[in-house]
């Protein structure tokens, strides 16, 4: 099965499952439903991608996991990959707190090339409530002299958190033209109007270039600012994954080091 | 952040030479749309700035600089409430340089 076909199947999964509600729950401090999502996630095979087939994974290629992630990112489903057993990582300075340490069975600190079992240090509560934070510390070690392997881990955790941006940016700008299409404003449609349509193609020219965009809000308006409105779940994931796997600046300082 | 710092500067002046103009007897028209577009932006891109500063700890509500998340998240509204600044702007085009209807 090629990266796309796995995404389609992975999109009609997902958009014939209530990913709203899980969410909410999760939020409210109940994660129970989203484990029951990812439970089905896994049977059909999205934390096996990236897993070499020796040990049982699908052994796919980065291309596949992208598609997949994009998709993920694309209904907003909340929380880590998680299979039978759920891991977390922290590896400072770039990611210096562990997402969701509070759900899984296996909590890891990476630091100086050794990797540890971490403990929860502090916990802060992230924009996006499915995303709890968590400081790790005095790790018991588990493999030493594994920076470069580390190192992987943190390209392929960059890699797959930018295709979920990806997948979220191009369902806020779906849910914007919907939206525009169907409220009405001084007798026109608001998408009628010059100044929403250029900002939706902008939009639209963003997300070919994969560059993030601020705009379905200003298109929702007042409606789209409540927590009620599904679309703050994709707002506050985006706030929360901008930011988590190196932040932007990290990164074009790496870019510049290329160059 | 020198950006944010010369906008910030540029609201405050603008602010009180309307209240000045108020003082003097005389009223606000539709200038202080010109403001409320100027401003709401400089709110939302100053705080922005303020995450990119804080890195990976910009997602945090409750961490050591949580704030600029709490108020990034109400600078946001800025732009759509007190009439949005798409209607802002239509204001200034119409109102302001004259531009036909």
């Amino acid at each position: 099965v090629s990266g796309p076909e796995f995404a389609a199947v992975l999109h009609e999964m997902l958009e014939s499952t209530d990913v709203a509600g899980p969410a909410r729950r999760w939020a409210a401090g109940d994660p129970a439903p989203a484990r029951a999502m990812w439970r089905a996630l896994a049977g059909l095979g999205v934390t096996a991608l990236a897993v070499p087939e020796k040990w049982g994974g699908l052994g796919a290629s980065p291309l596949d996991l992208v598609a997949a992630c994009e998709e993920l990112g694309h209904h907003a489903v909340p929380g880590p990959a998680a299979g039978e057993l759920t891991a977390t990582l922290a590896a400072p300075p770039w990611v210096p707190l562990a997402a969701c340490a509070e759900v899984a069975g296996l909590v890891l600190l990476a630091q100086d090339g050794v990797v540890g079992r971490g403990s929860v240090e502090a916990t802060f509560r992230s924009v996006d409530e499915t995303r709890p934070l968590a400081s790790l510390a005095a790790p018991t070690s588990l493999a030493v002299g594994v920076a470069g392997a580390v190192a992987r881990a943190l390209d392929f955790g960059a890699l797959a958190c930018s295709a979920q941006l990806l997948g979220a940016g191009r369902a806020l700008l779906e849910a914007s033209v919907r939206h525009a299409r169907v409220r009405v404003q001084s007798g026109r449609p608001a998408g009628a109007f010059q100044a929403v349509k250029h900002r939706l193609a902008d939009v639209a020219i963003g997300l070919e270039f994969a560059r993030p965009a601020r705009t379905a809000l200003q298109v929702h308006g007042a409606i789209g600012y409540t927590a009620e409105h599904d679309l703050s779940r994709f707002l506050l994931q985006v706030r929360a994954l901008v930011p988590a796997w190196g932040a932007q600046a990290e990164h074009r300082a790496r870019v510049l080091r290329e160059l | 952040v020198a950006g944010a710092w010369i906008g910030a500067r540029a609201c405050q002046l603008h602010t009180r030479a309307a209240a000045a103009a108020l003082a003097a007897g005389g009223t606000l028209g539709p200038e202080v749309s010109l403001g409320k577009v100027f401003w709401s932006e400089l709110d939302v891109a100053l705080h922005e700035t303020a995450l990119d500063l804080l890195g990976p700890w910009a997602e945090a509500r409750d961490g050591p600089d949580g704030h600029w998340l709490e108020d990034y998240l109400f600078a946001l509204a800025g732009p759509i409430y007190t009439g949005t600044n798409e209607i802002q702007r239509t204001l200034i085009a119409e109102r302001l340089l004259g531009l036909s209807r």
